[in-house]
């Protein structure tokens, strides 16, 4: 059956699609490195959905842990698909053809799991797209008991509850064992001739499953949660899922060379993840913990392994603080020595604004200066001691002037409005701060560079997010989130050489719904995506009118969800499920965000009791620090 | 220094790679290959290569062209084994060392034969609009684009055209800076129709001013 249909999606890929659509190359597969296993060998199969476009999906690191997991794994086939673009779904639902995999391009709905990766709020109405696309139900209740297990995970996984009408099963935390576990459960089980409710029953034992229909959850009368109850056996709390030793973790050195140029289109080696520096907004920094390096002999080896595999130019060092890692000057100057002397370009995102950063930054853009980006993400010292980002406005200036003095001269600084506490005086200082910081910067000028120091200010509508010591505060109203754009616009008008980019608001304000909201909002994104909403990440294909429809629609307020403050003592939305980080210490978080009070890193400062190596039983892996060259 | 004239085949789907794409995967299999090419000078160094006449995207090649800059010492078996650093559907046929003061690929090249693979159509109703397209002095095609209507005479670009196996559309075009047909138009203009469901770039070759044909 599945053969036919493949035969079938290919002759019309040759012969109608590929020729009419627009940039057809992403659709082509076989990409350079991509595995195409076979399908009739296999023990278990899973497509695994990057809810957005090829050129974003193929910039996506996950997604290539994930495929070199189960390229690895004798009897596990893992294959891609890809939110097909407005002129491709068009025809493919005039044909009747569904979603396929880009590796073997059978249907998707023939595949025993279908996973999709939750990257940003934004792609959810994508998901029940590309599971209608694909031929499926896009409520879970509704589907069958053969049809695939539609699985979900990502950092958005640790809210669940919006997607729960329509995901069978969450896996929470590092995926790359657990992800394997599933699979192998899940053919266990259908070996054993069980369905789809068995496999649910023995998947929920995998630590760091999550299966929603197993919970229920009842509400209060004003609205919030009077309790969450575990059912069938489930665990009360879902613990996540965590890799303690990163050197063993499996990694992609033979990543798939995209077809069409990807976003972000270049190796990339994750150097370590979690961070240590706790800024309050960050979920990335709390859902992450602890911090768990790769040894830098095992990167250099991974990177000089990926270079030869792929042949590209450029190499990424990724991490959700690089300048932190403890090696990172004996790596940079590793990778400048060992890759090919033609030049691989390294890059360093994420970069702290200081001067250890900055050297770090010129020795890896030796040639082209390209531009720098800094995030001090609030102008007033008040605003930066609230949102615990341990730096000085002294160090912002010195640190840009620096730059521009070593011959850069675009400078990218990110900030955040709407953040908690903050007051008129505090968006007038991001202003002010540009202005010292342009001043400055222009001084420091050399004379051999001819072209004007540009500064461009990148400016976001802060969004509270679960497991933050920001998770209790709502969002400031949208109204209000403009009141503040144009006030900080009046004042950078005035100064020569700043260029401001205001974030949309109305994208801010459903992402801040759906990042906190519970259950209920499958509703509204139900309704949405009916009423054609998808893409909403893209300003072009956002339609917050119907948005707007969909919330009074299903008798839900967009208001209460995203901008209510929620009480320290309400049962949240996600209290099921744990990242390791406990409450008590996010709300005594919270407590001094209000008091501007300092959290030191424990990186370098000692614990401060977050909890989370406790719970987890994992510690913070540093590794020790090797002597640079010049230093013997 | 030396310039290989490297002659290669397109097949399959990666001819829906755009000219930009291409260039990309053969920058990265010369990387993965060690083969030492030479780089541009200045600020954004790129390798030295350069392709023949673009061809649109969605039609294969079977006698593609590049130029490609390299340090001394490779032999033509060296571009034999880097076959296998090429993805599937690209392989080189042969390689040469050109010598100086050989035209580029973009000045010598002038004509290309296509093989237009259509679904059916009348045969007979085909090869008579061939006979009439040649016995005419003239004939317009209005090439649609979104920048506006263009109205073009085929007649002179079109050197040959035949109908080959039942329903292959062979044509060879003359590339000419004045406008130069496309195969799917041709295919338009011929059999109206027909669909196309495949197009293969045969050959590139080169006319000289008395009529001759020689290849790159």
């Amino acid at each position: 059956m599945s053969e036919i249909d493949r035969i079938e999606i290919e002759k019309f890929l040759n012969e109608e699609l590929l020729p009419s659509v627009e940039r057809p190359a992403q659709y082509i597969g076989g990409e350079y490195n991509s595995v195409c296993k076979d399908w009739d060998n296999a023990d278990v199969r899973m497509a695994f959905l990057f809810p957005d476009t090829y050129e974003l999906g193929m910039s996506h690191m996950g997604m290539r842990i994930l495929y070199e997991a189960a390229a690895v794994t004798d009897g596990v086939l893992l294959e891609r698909s890809f939110a097909p673009l407005a002129d491709m779904e068009a025809k493919m639902r005039a044909l009747k053809l569904p979603l396929f995999t880009w590796e073997s391009h059978h249907a998707v709905k023939d595949f025993d799991v279908i996973g999709f990766t939750l990257q940003y709020e934004m792609s959810y109405t994508n998901i029940l797209n590309m599971l209608d696309l694909s031929g499926l139900n896009v409520l879970a209740s509704e589907r069958e008991e053969d049809a695939p297990l539609v699985i979900a995970g990502g950092p958005c996984a640790f809210n669940p509850e919006p997607l729960a009408d329509f995901i069978d099963l969450f896996v929470i935390g590092d995926g790359e064992e657990m992800n394997i576990e599933l699979l192998q459960c899940v053919a266990r089980v259908k070996k054993a001739g069980g369905t789809k409710s068995d496999i649910l029953r023995e998947a929920m034992k995998i630590e760091g499953v999550y299966v929603p229909s197993f919970y229920n959850v009842s509400y209060n009368a004003d609205g919030t949660i009077a309790g969450i109850e575990a059912q069938n056996g489930a665990p009360a709390v879902v613990k996540r899922r965590i890799v303690k030793d990163m050197d063993k973790a499996v990694f992609p050195t033979k990543c798939i060379l995209p077809n069409v140029k990807a976003v972000h289109d270049r190796m990339m080696l994750e150097i370590m993840r979690g961070c240590t520096r706790g800024c309050r907004f960050c979920q990335a920094g709390i859902i992450y913990r602890p911090t768990r390096e790769r040894s830098p002999e095992l990167l250099l080896q991974q990177a000089i392994e990926m270079e030869k595999n792929t042949g590209y130019d450029e190499l990424g060092l990724l991490s959700l603080s690089s300048a932190d890692y403890n090696n990172i000057a004996w790596l940079t100057d590793a990778l400048n020595e060992n890759l090919n002397p033609s030049g691989v370009s390294l890059s360093l995102p994420s970069l702290r604004i200081d001067a250890f950063s900055l050297s770090l930054a010129e020795k890896v853009q030796k040639v082209r200066k390209s531009g720098l980006t800094f995030a001090p993400e609030a102008g007033s010292q008040k605003m930066r001691n609230v949102i615990n980002k341990g730096i000085n406005e002294e160090e912002i200036i010195r640190t840009v002037a620096a730059a521009v003095a070593r011959g850069w001269t675009s400078v990218k600084l990110y900030f955040m409005i709407g953040l908690p506490f903050e007051t008129d005086e505090d968006i007038i200082a991001i202003a002010e701060l540009c202005r010292k910081v342009l001043r400055e910067a222009k001084g420091a000028k050399p004379d051999y560079v001819t072209k004007p120091i540009s500064i461009s200010l990148g400016v976001s509508t802060f969004v509270p997010k679960c497991n933050t010591p920001f998770q209790w505060c709502g969002q400031i109203p949208k109204e209000e989130i403009r009141r503040r754009q144009m006030l900080l616009r009046d004042h950078i008008k005035p100064i020569r050489g700043l260029k401001l980019s205001c974030h949309d608001s109305a994208t801010s304000y459903l992402e801040a719904a759906f990042a906190t909201g519970d259950r209920r909002l499958g509703k509204a994104l139900y309704l949405a995506w009916q009423k054609g909403c998808k893409f909403d990440g893209w300003t072009e294909h956002f339609r917050f009118d119907l948005w707007q429809e969909a919330f009074s629609e299903s008798g839900l307020s967009l208001e209460w969800y995203a901008n209510r403050e929620k009480s320290l003592d309400e049962i949240l939305p996600w209290s099921h499920i744990s990242c390791g980080v406990s409450q008590k210490w996010l709300k005594n978080e919270w407590k001094k965000a209000g008091e501007e009070a300092l959290t030191l890193d424990c990186r370098n400062h000692g614990c401060n009791g977050c909890g989370v190596c406790q719970s987890l039983g994992c510690e913070n892996d540093f590794k020790t620090k090797l002597p640079l060259k010049d230093e013997i | 220094m030396t310039v290989w004239r490297i002659k290669f085949s397109i097949k399959g789907r990666l001819c829906y790679l755009s000219h930009l794409d291409m260039l990309t995967v053969w920058e990265r299999a010369l990387r993965r290959g060690n083969i030492p090419v030479l780089y541009s000078q200045g600020f954004n160094p790129h390798m030295l290569i350069s392709f023949g006449p673009a061809h649109a995207v969605g039609v294969e090649g079977e006698g593609e062209y590049m130029d490609i800059d390299t340090m001394q010492g490779l032999k033509e078996e060296n571009w034999f084994a880097f076959n296998s650093c090429l993805p599937e559907g690209i392989k080189i046929f042969s390689a040469r060392e050109l010598e100086q003061g050989t035209p580029s690929l973009m000045q010598a090249v002038n004509i290309a034969d296509y093989s237009l693979r259509l679904s059916e159509f009348d045969k007979t109703a085909a090869e008579k609009a061939i006979a009439d397209f040649f016995a005419a002095d003239e004939v317009m095609f209005e090439r649609k684009s979104p920048k506006g209507n263009k109205l073009m005479n085929f007649r002179p670009a079109i050197k040959a055209m035949e109908i080959r196996d039942d329903n292959i559309l062979f044509v060879r075009i003359w590339m000419t800076n004045k406008g130069t047909p496309r195969p799917f138009e041709v295919a338009r203009l011929i059999v109206p129709e027909a669909r196309v469901l495949g197009c293969c770039r045969d050959a590139l070759l080169i006319e000289n001013a008395a009529g001759e044909l020689s290849l790159p």
